[in-house]
């Protein structure tokens, strides 16, 4: 009995240490030369995030504004007004587009405000039949900033016949309605996005680390998606004809095709924006991040240096193709292909390099079941 | 009248003392040993007696004439001597002597009432062809744990098992999910399973899951067996789990079993079975069905299974066995959720069309012969016909379904194999040793597609035909091995077991995937069919070697080292899109198990298992970012990435408290048992290829495991059995993540759970009743990737249920 007793107790003993020292290492790597993130993520948040999407959301008001004057009294000088407020809108979307975690996320603001191309034949069909509902997923490609750019530049060939569209006596009122619909769902969840930033800013700012749930992976993985898919292929690839097999150009593609005088102007805007992005404007960016841990190429140079020259080389390119795109797509393809490859140099460096060498993880491409 | 009465009192004495021959003596082992409570009857008579503790027995109102003592006990050969009694015999002596048996598992012995465990026993040094001389391992014994088996509890049936992460996807017991040592619980797929001996996983080598739980109603015994098991029974880290079904009872012709089930929420079981033994033939037969509406919405389910087998002894040599099994459910997929939705109620569904479903059939046949008393054969060849298919939409459970075409994954296998074991007892220096050696083949084929299925809510799997982004994939598969374990015994005290197996592993991939181009709309830009197909031979050595010292009768110190590996599956090989390559020196994970530990009892009071151990998981498969030079593009290469090591120590102390304060009640039938099964470990990753893993702790591996219950039986038959469970918090991916927008990957916060079950037998009739999740916690221990998810799939709340057995 007693050496039952003993025993026991002697192992009871030794285990309750054993799961104590076992909590006690749970120190992680030493983490006394590692980045401090707070300064890059509370300038991010302050001075990029923040900001940005209080202006955008702002020009989203003048729209709405406009284009409830315009409804009610459609004639040119409205429709001027109307146009540049949408155009301002459009421009200012670049700087915030690549924002599509947390609360722009959760309302999918992307694919709901900016799907390109836009669907005429949908657009045609809810103005005609109505009973749409713009929140369900067949209609994304048949409303947001796309939808007002057929609606107010493609219906008709001036500015005139565009007037008589609205004002037609059989379908004009369903065209407005249809307008103003379009212009309500943008305000409405660009408006969500923009208060929910306000309490998301606090667990943006203090979820440090490099784990998939943090907010520098977050901001890693957005900024890579948003340069591949939406920009490189979305802007320049596809309407260049680098993402398909034949290689033929496909202007109707590009962002704006309509209005089709500021295409390369809006790419140029989101290109500018994320470089500022990676730099962090004057304060800590991204680039700090690499510095700190001298990240190189493969090829033994500064990856940081690596990836602003890239990004100069691009604007350049951009710069010299210059708008409107829908026609340079066509006339000067071998230079917007080149674009495409300078993009893809830059989509290598920032999925790649730069991951490995802070040590986040890629994880948006597919994930395959089971 | 004098003489009258004294005829009658003559007469009753001749009549009382017609059967008034007593037949005494002793039975004693071959070592001297007295062997208490054996049985001794009178063969094809139902006169029979049990040994007292000094081995001494008496027989009384034994016939006249030529008959048959014979002696039995379940660790002892049986024995059986002829006598004569002739009336002028009053007592007769008859002593035994009697071998200890190296057992099989002949089934329920009618003969002698079996003293009841405590639910778990370790197994022997050799068992069958089978060897377990130095390694951990534990046999549950089925009917002696009282739980919740109409459902499969693995809380209950396992508690007693050291160290196992175990995961609840379905409250209805219609998926095991258990894991130890900090390895992937997912449909059991770290360890090596078996029924009955033989492979019962979807594709041993290329998909080791199970999606067929053996119901606990119809087993008799879990055997778990770690990684040392490596040797004798190939790939897994984590070991072997042999589910071993019950057997019709030898006394009897037809025992007929039935048990039914009501449970909370709509649960329904009903399990009847029919066993016994004719001449010859000995068979255990079941049908199960068993339906429910889940705790949460959205999480109905229909199960059916069925099992047959039929042993035929035409000798005492030789025993042919036929096992069939059919199994087939449907169970609708609640879906996971996110974190919020998980605080706000754990039991909504936001997913209302997605669906499962299981077919599984299995069929073995098998052969033991023993050919002399040292040598024993024993050869199972056995083959699945089975299939698993998924419906739903499978998108971020942070995204309504859009409530278009579903998608669609189904799988076919196919497979076969041999499994052939020698056992040959022989003498070394005056020592037993015991060699172990056998072969294996094993031929596999899994048909794999992925496509869309009909954009409604019913459960249909039928794929929507020429969709262009499907993909099919054939997997053919061949496995040969040979392996070869000896026990050598040293001394009386020392063994050592050393032990080699030889692997040739043949995979294959065959197929196409669909690619589509897409503009941002996602209007189709163009589009290409991709065809792929890989092959992967490769073989190599594992060794290991054990080691066990009897430091007394009942107490020993065992070690070993063992190699492991784990197969590289079918989806490693498998590439569904073309920015993802597979690396051609793609390695199967290799590793080792080490154990260090020690055993025993003390008397009956006490039992207890100590290991602390080291489970070296090295050349993990994963998925790098990687740039292609000529092309470049950036890819994902899969290829082996890091290294992980879990080290920990596990725990098992079970105290008869009743035994404690009365000791001399070591025959009674009450117990008052506590348990406590505790577990520490911890992992990291090491020398890793992707940067974002380095050092982080590996996923999947909680650092503190704690189990404890109390379990009371009386002498009327009354049994009532409290548990306890706790598992710390842990990580679900490797790069550590708090939290995911999409809830898949995240931290697992510590539980606790509580479970009560009763059970009263009464002559034919047994009732048995229980309550799981006592204080109603709402918790959850896995988060899913895709099915039955994706996000976090919650654990059922409180739950009650009550059987009526009725045995004829």
């Amino acid at each position: 009995m007693k050496v039952i007793l003993k025993n026991i107790s002697v192992l009871s003993i030794l285990i309750i240490v054993l799961a104590a020292c076992n909590s006690c290492n749970n120190k992680g790597p030493d983490d006394t030369l590692a980045f401090d993130q707070e300064p890059m993520l509370v300038n991010y948040a302050n001075n990029f995030i923040i900001p940005n999407y209080t202006t955008f959301a702002s020009d989203v008001d003048q729209l709405k504004t406009n284009v409830s004057t315009f409804t009610q009294t459609p004639s040119s000088d409205n429709l001027t007004s109307l146009r540049n407020s949408w155009k301002t809108a459009l421009m200012n979307w670049q700087k915030v587009s690549v924002y599509e975690f947390g609360p722009a996320a959760d309302v999918l603001l992307r694919e709901n405000i900016n799907l390109y191309p836009t669907d005429t034949t949908i657009i045609a069909s809810n103005i005609v039949n109505g009973g749409y509902d713009l929140n369900s997923v067949s209609n994304y490609s048949a409303k947001g900033f796309q939808a007002i750019d057929y609606l107010i530049n493609g219906t008709a060939n001036t500015d005139a016949a565009i007037v008589a569209y609205f004002s037609d006596s059989l379908n004009g009122q369903k065209r407005c309605e249809y307008l103003s619909a379009v212009t309500s769902d943008i305000s409405e969840k660009t408006t969500q996005v923009k208060n929910n930033w306000e309490t998301y800013s606090t667990q943006f700012t203090i979820s440090t680390g490099t784990d998939i749930g943090s907010s520098t992976g977050l901001m890693i993985n957005a900024l890579n998606r948003y340069w591949e898919v939406y920009l490189r292929d979305g802007k320049i690839g596809i309407p260049s004809g680098s993402r398909s097999f034949s290689g033929t150009p496909l202007p109707e593609k590009v962002e704006a095709y309509y209005y089709g005088e500021f295409s390369t102007d809006l790419c140029l805007e989101a290109v500018k924006n994320l470089k500022q992005l990676y730099l962090g404007g004057q304060a800590e960016g991204l680039d700090n991040y690499l510095i700190h841990y001298d990240a190189k190429t493969t090829s033994g140079e500064s990856l940081n240096d690596a990836i602003n020259a890239q990004f100069d080389k691009i604007i350049a390119l951009l710069e010299e193709i210059g708008d409107p795109l829908r026609t340079q797509v066509v006339d000067n393809n071998a230079k917007a292909k080149e674009i495409f490859n300078e993009m893809q140099a830059l989509a290598i460096m920032l999925k790649v390099d730069m991951p490995a060498a802070i040590g986040t993880l890629i994880t948006y491409s597919d994930n395959d079941g089971d | 009248m004098k003489a009258y009465v004294s005829t009658i009192l003559f007469l009753f004495v001749a009549l009382t003392n017609i059967n008034a021959q007593t037949v005494y003596g002793v039975v004693k082992s071959t070592k001297n040993e007295p062997v208490p409570y054996a049985t001794i009857f009178v063969n094809k008579t139902s006169i029979a007696i049990r040994t007292k503790l000094d081995g001494s027995f008496e027989l009384s109102k034994v016939p006249l004439g030529q008959i048959e003592i014979g002696v039995s006990h379940v660790e002892y050969s049986k024995a059986f001597k002829t006598i004569e009694i002739k009336s002028s015999d009053t007592r007769v002596e008859v002593n035994f002597n009697v071998e200890i048996k190296i057992s099989n598992i002949d089934g329920v012995e009618a003969y002698a009432k079996k003293e009841k465990t405590n639910g778990i026993e370790r197994l022997p040094d050799v068992q069958g062809v089978y060897l377990y001389a130095g390694k951990k391992n534990a046999n549950l014994v089925i009917p002696d744990i009282v739980g919740n088996s109409a459902t499969n509890n693995p809380r209950q049936i396992f508690a007693k098992v050291a160290g196992l992460n175990i995961w609840e996807s379905d409250g209805a017991g219609l998926q095991l999910s258990i894991a130890a040592r900090g390895l992937n619980p997912s449909r059991t797929s770290g360890f090596n399973t078996r029924l009955n001996g033989y492979d019962m996983s979807a594709d041993a080598i290329g998909y080791p899951e199970s999606y067929y739980t053996p119901p606990t109603e119809a087993l008799q015994n879990i055997q778990v067996v770690r990684g040392a098991a490596s040797l004798q029974y190939g790939t897994q880290f984590g070991g072997m789990v042999n589910f071993v079904k019950k057997q019709g009872p030898d006394s009897l012709k037809a025992q007929v079993v039935s048990r039914q089930t009501v449970g909370s929420f709509g649960l329904f079981n009903s399990f009847n079975s029919v066993g016994g033994t004719i001449k010859k033939w000995n068979y255990y037969t079941y049908v199960q069905r068993k339906q429910g509406n889940g705790w949460r919405d959205n999480s109905g389910f229909e199960m059916n299974s069925y099992f047959g087998n039929v042993n035929f002894k035409p000798n005492k040599r030789l025993t042919l066995g036929l096992d069939v099994t059919l199994m087939n459910y449907v169970a609708q997929q609640a879906g996971g959720l996110t974190d919020r939705m998980f605080e706000l109620n754990p039991r909504q569904s936001i997913r209302e069309r997605n669906w499962f479903n299981v077919t599984w059939n299995l069929a073995a046949f098998k052969v033991n012969y023993n050919i002399n008393e040292n040598i024993k054969f024993e050869s199972n060849t056995f083959g699945l016909l089975a299939s698993r298919k998924a419906l739903g939409f499978l998108g971020g459970i942070n995204r309504i379904d859009p409530l278009e075409n579903r998608n669609l994954l189904s799988d076919q296998y196919k497979n076969f194999g041999n499994e052939t074991r020698i056992l040959h007892n022989y003498e070394l220096n005056g020592n037993k040793c015991n060699l172990a050696f056998g072969f294996r083949l094993y031929k596999g084929f899994l048909d794999r597609r992925q496509g869309f299925g009909s954009a409604n809510s019913d459960a249909d799997f039928s794929f929507i035909p020429n969709n262009p982004e499907s993909s099919e994939y054939i997997f053919p598969s061949k496995n040969v091995a040979f392996f070869a374990e000896n026990i050598f015994r040293i001394t009386e005290n020392l063994s050592i077991t050393p032990g080699a197996r030889f692997e040739y592993i043949s995979t294959e991939s065959d197929g196409h995937f669909g690619q589509i181009y897409r503009d941002l709309a996602g209007n189709i830009l163009d589009q290409e069919k991709i065809e792929e197909s890989d092959k992967r031979t490769r073989s190599f050595p594992l060794f290991g070697i054990g080691v066990g010292y009897q430091i007394n009768d009942q107490t020993e110190f065992y070690g070993n080292i063992s190699q492991n590996y784990r197969a590289m599956t079918f989806n490693d090989m498998r590439v569904i899109n073309p920015s993802l390559s597979v690396d051609p020196n793609l390695q199967d994970e290799k590793g080792h198990n080490a154990d260090l530990g020690l055993r025993g009892k003390i008397g009956k009071i006490f039992n207890y298992d100590f290991t602390l151990f080291q489970l070296a998981y090295k050349q993990r498969i994963g998925l790098v970012q990687k740039v292609d030079p000529e092309l470049y593009r950036a890819y994902r290469l899969r290829t082996n990435i890091a290294d992980a090591k879990t080290h920990g120590l596990e725990s098992f102390m079970e105290l008869d408290i009743y035994r404690l304060c009365f000791t001399d009640s070591s025959n009674c039938s009450k117990r008052f048992t506590v348990f406590s099964n505790i577990t520490v470990m911890d992992a990291r990753y090491k020398d890793s290829q992707e940067p974002a893993y380095n050092n982080k702790k590996v996923e999947l591996v909680p650092n503190l495991l704690m189990k404890y219950g109390v379990a009371y039986q009386n002498s009327k038959g009354f049994t009532v059995s409290y548990n306890f469970s706790y598992t710390s918090s842990h990580y679900t991916d490797a790069t550590n993540a708090e939290f995911s927008a999409n809830a898949v990957n995240g931290v697992i916060p510590s539980y606790w759970v509580m479970d009560l079950s009763l059970k009263q037998d009464l002559g034919k009739w047994r009732f048995e009743a229980g309550c799981n999740n006592l204080t109603n916690n709402m918790y959850f221990t896995r988060r899913a990737a895709g099915y039955p998810g994706p996000g976090i799939i919650p654990s059922d709340g409180r739950s009650f249920y009550a059987t009526v057995q009725l045995t004829l």
